[in-house]
């Protein structure tokens, strides 16, 4: 479709034998609306707004959902403070365990020495709010 | 934490990072679970030397998985059934009595 439009605008171009500085077609791919034309191409370009932000209940929630779903988490010690090796009952090797499953959840992936201190809930939270590219 | 601990984590993130990435379903979840098996194995031992054999030994393999994953990822196959169906790759449970 671009490719067509692109044609089009050249041909019009050479058609009308207008200035040849202005047969350069831009770098930014321009439309044009043949109706009225005029001396400054029309710029297309797209812009893609920023992505929501997760909201830290959503985050909260989905991190709980998680941690919900691993069989050796204490369940009614769950809480945004809690610490996953003191209060969830985890070993370190858990932790691992967990926060891969935290990345997989959001798709992201943390970085070694960042993963190394997340230990508790409310660390992966603020983690994941930090992270724009979370989803 | 001792610096061997902390190398075994790290050890251990690489590795399940390496089996997540297989496409295959069953190849999937049989490298975690295998992995996870593994490392909690190496975690209880108290022998150090055997603690650094086992580690030498997942080092290899890890090798292994992630060129295995690489390719199995080249070839992918049709997602199994569990797959496609939202609900139950999830874990929830499929049917609710």
């Amino acid at each position: 479709m671009f490719r067509l439009a692109a044609l089009r605008v050249v041909a019009l171009r050479s058609a009308a034998n207008v200035r040849p500085t202005a047969a350069r077609v831009p770098r930014v791919m321009g439309a044009v609306s043949v109706g009225r034309r005029t001396d400054m191409p029309v710029m297309a370009t797209r812009w893609y707004s920023a992505g929501g932000a997760l909201s830290r209940s959503d985050i909260q929630e989905r991190i709980f959902q998680v941690l919900q779903d691993f069989d050796k988490v204490k369940q009614d010690k769950l809480s945004p403070t809690a610490d996953f090796v003191k209060d969830l009952g985890l070993d370190s090797l858990d932790t691992v365990e967990v926060v891969m499953a935290i990345e997989e959840e959001f798709s992201v992936e943390i970085p070694d020495d960042v993963a190394d201190n997340i230990g508790s809930v409310g660390q992966a939270i603020d983690y994941i709010v930090g992270r724009s590219d979370a989803h | 934490m001792s610096t061997r601990q902390s190398e075994i984590l790290r050890l251990y993130r690489s590795s399940l990072r390496a089996a997540q990435r297989f496409e295959t379903y069953n190849f999937r979840k049989y490298f975690y679970r295998r992995t996870h098996d593994r490392f909690h194995a190496m975690w209880e031992e108290a022998d150090a030397q055997k603690v650094g054999k086992a580690m030498a030994e997942a080092r290899a393999e890890l090798e292994v998985m992630q060129r295995q994953g690489i390719l199995n990822k080249m070839f992918a196959h049709n997602r199994t059934v569990i797959e496609s169906d939202p609900q139950y790759a999830s874990g929830a449970p499929r049917f609710s009595e």
